[in-house]
This record gives structure tokens, C-alpha cells and sequence, in this order.
């Protein structure tokens, strides 16, 4: 079988998917980065070898996204490496053409893509803070000992919503807290919470941006069905989370992979699946050239250097480029 | 006798000013020193000394003049107030002697002339004049260091302006190859604005322009529009702006928007207050022109590269794959 794999590497999750040639996902792997992402990219094809054990896979195009894209594309021998806008977009075109927004809220970033005929016209990013993210949740799951999996449904309990101050993760935590000691209950805080996130999302990231149906909600944090009900509210429209809102992005850098691939006929760079056996290691040393003292990263693989950056000149630069 | 030494810090308003300055202090005799660009030393030199509160940019300032301070007698940091009618620095640029002066100890003696058009002492002559005293009595000659820099000045600022139609590269927007096999074949024009202490400091900016050039694009700034253009430009708004720098930033962005530039990227440093006004006009200009992509990028002591690389890309791929687009060149999954 012909396929083509997609690699996202993000600062919370590390994502992989195998398309076929028809685009159907054969395989989807979402598994925790923990800091760790040449582990979990072995660890992940490993299990896209197990589950599909006895067919002859062949993988002739990979693409890599997510902040670790320029060391996933390295390790795994990438044909294309994207940013995560243009992979999110790119899967949620594929899956409808006629999406014009695309919310999409991953561990430490969220993002806004907003879409015309087909192709980006505009995005955001979050910019220096984190507040109003997965990892924001995550935290404050763990600080009320609620499943992280179970947040949402507590929040589609609570009959009202306490309202939370969300600009800032810090003051929304003392608001919490403040909340919780004049005994409202913990459903109402959660879904307080959600509403803060989500105003907190629209006021900061989606400023100024026309957000018209239909709407995709994509990224790990889709799975809070809390939030998703919080924007529904707060758009007034349908909010549309896919069925691999997790792993959007790797779906994304797997149809760019193909595109490349059509683009530009060529054999694919991918190192194989047998690279899951063997032995990677990064490495990092400051570079005492001029007064800059970059920190340049090298990956070895069985001892032999792949590829090298992080250097601001580029004269250790080697094989990847953050930007081609 | 010994050359006085005179160091200038590559920060701030010397971005601008830097040329005058030294062409003047040069011909009076004297050795101007200007910093080094600014690197990871000069950044957490200044980091460790400034005010939390203050801008990354003035934080820089404070690590050019201590990394300055060794080589030095003097260290020339003017107080600029106001070149125009009816405009102003930065506050931070009026206090800036006295902010070094409270939190940095043990430097050279700083020259502070005053740069305040209204006030017969703050002209650019008569201020030029009195660093001047410091390094000849002979007043005839500082006079006429004065006139012949200031020309020079003049003549070079307007030297960098390019014709308007030169600066689309042979009019790219009707030069995309028929059938361009990757996207970053496709040429396009991006304009960088913002404060030159943001645009032309790569180490700050990540080497932005540079990246950009790298991916095929022309790049556009505020130094090469014409200020009579600039001028034009800023009668559209009903108020005038009160901010000097600024002036040429909102002008420029606004004759970029006219001229139809396939994307606009405004430079901003977190908690920079001009640009909290600025930013918002500038946005607010863009949504008439729906053709033109525009982005903004903030700096702060803690911008990662990746997070900067991951914008510019995503912004040229948004272009570029609307242009591919637009020649019928849609992706075939």
C-alpha cells in the first residue's frame, strides 16, 4: 500500500498519521510529547508498524509540522516541512472546502485561521503568553483533581456559570479560587472557566478577525465538549469539531507531503520504518564564534550527524533548515 | 593632544540620528565609537540593569552604553524632545539621560544636549553647538562642522529613497511564472514596518529581513518612501499623529496599502505605547484593503526564533498559495 505520513511534533502532543493514497487515515497516533519528541516519533511508528502488521507498507512522501517540525523532519527524513498554520488549514479544507474559520487551541499555542474560497487570508497567533491554552487547563484540572478527559462534561453539568476573570492564567486562578470559598460548585466554576477561556480566545487571538460559519474547532482541546458549548454560545453558530480534531495538524503535513510529492516527483527522504530501531541522539554545545553564543543542536543518528542548527550565522548549519 | 573619545550607542533614535553625529564630532576631531550591533552580551547586559517595566528597545540602550562605558570619555545620549510642530518623542526618549543616569553608576560623563525645536537652546545648531564647545573653542569652526554635516545628512537621508516605480522589482506582480513548480518561486513584496531601532536590528528582529530576502521576497521599508509621500499620506487621518517616529511608519504603511503590496508586516515591541495606538491604525487601514495580507509581529526579551519563523512562514505560504490560486494552480488532493 502507497501512503503518505504525517508528522506533528508540538510542545504538548506528538501526532502521527498515515493517509493512503486516497487520503483515508489508515493509521492515527496521538501520544503525550512529554518533552521527549524523539521518543515519541519512535515510539508512534512503532505502533503504526504494529497496527499494520502483515501489509506491506510503503510510505512515499513525509511531512512534518508543529514546533518540532525542523527535528522531526530531520530524524525521519522529511519531503516537506510546514508550519503548523498552513498544515491545520490545509487538513480542514480537505475535509470541507467551505470552512471560513478554523479555531484551533493546542498545549502552549492557539491560533485563528480564517479562510476565503478555499486559501488563508488571515491567522493569529497568541503572542507572548500562554493564558487561554490546553496547557491553562490542563493546570487547573490537575489543581481541582479532575480528569482532564472529564472537564468538559462539568461543565456541560453546572446550570450556571460563575464568571471568571480570564485575561490573565494567573488572576483567573486566584478568581478561582476566590469563587470556590464563597461556595459555588465546582460544575459552575469549571464552566466559568470554559466561558473565560473562550472570551479570553475571541478578545485576544480572534481581534479584529471576521469569524463566519462554518466554523472548525481543532486541536487537542476540541475534545472539552465545555468549550466547544462556549463557543457555540459566545459565535452564535454551529461549531464543527471533525472526527481527528486531534491529530489535524499531521493530517495536514501528510496531504502537503502528497502535494510536494505531485509537485515534484522524486523519491521520498524518509529514512524508513525501520528507523525506529535505531539509536538517535541530540546533543547541544554554545558556540563561542562571536558574542552571541548561540546554542547549536546537532542529531546524530548511530553516532553519524544528520543535521545541525540553531546557529544565528549558519556556519554549523547542516541538512534542515528552519525555513527552506 | 588626544582625540577625545566620543561613544555612541547603536540604539533607539541613533538609528536615525546616528550619521549626524558622527559626520559633526568627526570633523570637530574627535573619535566617535559607536557600539557594537546589538548581540546576546549587549542584550542581558541591558536586561540585568534596566527597569523591569521598560521596553525591550530602551533595555538595549542600557546594554550598548555599558558595553560602551571602558572604551570611552564620553558617552552621547541627547534628550529628544520634539523636531516638528506639533510632535513629540517617546517619553521614554525624553528621560532616556535620566533613566541611565538613576540606575547606571560609574559611567563616563554623559553628553545630554537637548533636542527641542520649540526652544531657541534646542535647536539642532545650537545644540550640536554646545557638545561641540567640549571639543574645540573655536566656534567659527564648530559652526561650519555643523552646516556641512547637516547637508551631508540631508543628502544621504534622501540618497536611500528609491523612485516609487523602482520598487516593485520590475513590477513582480505581473511577473509570476506561468506554471512555477514550488511556491517560493513565486516572487512577492512584503513591506517590514516599524521603529528602524526594530526593522534594522537583526539580532532583535531575528534576522527577519534577511530571512524574508532568503525566501525570495522584496523587501519594502519605511527609509526608501519619499517623505513629501509620507507627508501626502498623512493627511488621510483626520488627526495628526503626535509621535515623530511614528509619522513615518503610519505614512508608509498607508502608501504600501495604496501601492498594493502583497503583505504588510508591522514590527512591535510588547508594551511599546506608541505602537499600542500605531498598531490599531495601521490594522484598521488594512481591513479597506482586503488584498493585502497583513500581520504583526511583537519582540520581547523571550520571543523564541521558532515561534518567528513559524509566523513568517505561515504568512508567505498564505500568500503564495493564494496567489498559486489565483493562476489556477489548485492543490490536487
Amino acid at each position: 500500500m502507497k501512503t503518505f505520513l504525517g508528522i506533528d511534533v508540538g510542545a504538548v502532543s506528538t501526532d502521527l498519521v498515515l493517509l493512503d493514497e486516497y487520503n483515508n487515515v489508515v493509521s492515527d497516533v496521538y501520544l503525550r510529547t512529554q518533552g521527549q519528541p524523539i521518543k515519541m516519533i519512535k515510539k508512534g511508528l512503532s505502533i503504526i508498524k504494529e497496527e499494520n502488521q502483515g501489509i506491506s507498507l510503503e510510505v512515499i512522501g513525509v511531512g512534518t509540522t508543529g514546533s518540532g517540525r525542523v527535528l522531526a523532519g530531520a530524524m525521519a527524513g522529511a519531503d516537506v516541512v510546514k508550519n503548523e498554520i498552513t498544515a491545520h488549514a490545509v487538513a480542514a479544507l480537505y475535509i470541507n472546502p467551505d470552512v471560513r474559520t478554523i479555531f484551533e487551541i493546542g498545549g502552549q499555542d492557539s491560533k485563528i485561521i480564517i479562510l476565503q474560497n478555499g486559501v488563508v487570508v488571515d491567522f493569529a497567533m497568541n503572542t507572548i503568553c500562554a493564558a487561554g491554552t490546553g496547557s491553562f487547563l490542563d493546570h487547573q484540572a490537575s489543581r481541582l483533581g479532575i480528569p482532564i478527559e472529564e472537564f468538559g462534561d462539568y461543565a456541560l453539568r453546572a446550570q450556571n456559570s460563575v464568571r471568571i476573570a480570564g485575561r490573565c492564567t494567573v488572576f483567573a486562578e486566584s478568581d478561582m479560587v476566590h469563587k470556590q470559598q464563597m461556595g459555588y460548585k465546582e460544575e459552575e466554576i469549571i464552566a466559568g472557566l470554559c466561558e473565560a477561556m473562550v472570551r479570553n480566545y475571541l478578545n485576544n487571538v480572534g481581534k479584529g478577525k471576521k469569524i463566519a460559519p462554518p466554523i472548525f474547532f481543532q486541536g487537542g482541546v476540541a475534545a472539552n465538549s465545555g468549550i466547544k458549548k462556549s463557543f457555540q454560545k459566545e459565535t452564535g453558530h454551529e461549531i464543527i469539531v471533525p472526527e481527528y480534531y486531534r491529530v489535524m495538524g499531521a493530517i495536514g503535513a501528510a496531504l502537503l507531503a502528497k502535494e510536494e510529492m505531485e509537485q515534484n516527483p522524486r523519491q521520498s527522504a524518509f529514512y524508513g520504518l525501520e528507523l525506529v530501531d535505531k539509536d538517535y541522539q541530540t546533543s547541544g554545545f554554545e558556540c563561542d564564534g562571536c558574542p552571541n553564543h548561540c546554542e547549536v543542536i546537532e542529531i546524530k543518528v548511530d553516532g553519524e550527524i544528520i543535521a545541525r542548527w540553531g546557529d544565528r550565522c549558519g556556519k554549523w548549519s547542516l541538512g534542515y533548515q528552519a525555513i527552506r | 593632544m588626544q582625540k577625545k573619545k566620543i561613544g555612541i550607542p547603536y540604539a533607539l533614535y541613533f538609528y536615525e540620528y546616528y550619521p549626524l553625529w558622527k559626520e559633526f564630532l568627526t570633523r570637530l576631531g574627535a573619535e566617535v565609537i559607536l557600539s557594537q550591533p546589538t548581540n546576546k552580551k549587549i542584550l542581558d547586559l541591558g536586561i540585568r540593569s534596566a527597569l523591569s517595566e521598560v521596553c525591550l528597545p530602551v533595555k538595549i540602550f542600557y546594554g550598548h552604553v555599558l558595553s560602551l562605558s571602558e572604551q570611552v570619555d564620553y558617552i552621547l545620549i541627547p534628550r529628544m524632545v520634539c523636531i516638528e510642530r506639533g510632535a513629540f518623542f517617546c517619553p521614554k526618549m525624553i528621560g532616556l539621560p535620566d533613566m541611565v543616569r538613576s540606575s547606571l553608576q560609574n559611567l563616563p560623563t554623559q553628553l545630554t544636549p537637548i533636542i527641542d525645536v520649540r526652544q531657541s537652546y534646542g535647536t539642532w545648531k545650537n545644540s550640536l553647538m554646545e557638545v561641540g564647545k567640549l571639543i574645540t573653542d573655536n566656534s567659527s569652526e564648530i559652526s561650519r562642522a555643523f552646516s556641512d554635516s547637516w547637508k551631508i545628512f540631508q543628502q544621504n537621508y534622501l540618497a536611500n529613497i528609491l523612485e516609487p516605480n523602482l520598487l516593485f522589482k520590475s513590477s513582480i506582480q505581473n511577473n509570476i511564472p506561468k506554471k512555477p513548480r514550488k511556491d517560493i518561486e513565486i516572487p512577492v513584496n512584503i513591506a517590514v514596518l516599524g521603529h528602524n531601532y526594530l526593522t534594522n536590528d537583526s539580532y532583535v528582529n531575528m534576522d527577519l529581513i534577511n530571512k524574508l530576502k532568503k525566501m525570495n521576497v522584496n523587501v519594502l521599508t519605511p527609509e526608501i518612501v519619499h517623505p513629501a509621500i509620507i507627508k501626502k499620506q498623512l493627511k488621510k487621518l483626520y488627526k495628526p499623529i503626535f509621535w515623530s517616529l511614528s509619522r513615518k511608519v503610519v505614512g508608509a504603511a498607508f502608501y504600501y496599502f495604496e501601492k498594493k503590496v502583497d503583505g504588510i508586516i508591522h514590527l512591535t515591541s510588547f508594551e511599546c505605547g506608541e505602537d499600542s495606538m500605531v498598531g490599531e491604525l495601521i490594522h484598521h487601514q488594512s481591513q479597506k484593503y482586503p488584498d493585502v495580507s497583513y500581520t504583526e509581529f511583537v519582540f520581547d526579551e523571550h520571543s523564541g526564533e521558532a515561534g518567528i519563523n513559524t509566523r513568517i512562514e505561515a504568512f508567505l505560504d498564505m500568500i503564495r498559495r493564494k496567489k498559486r490560486y489565483e493562476i489556477g494552480l489548485t492543490p490536487s488532493w
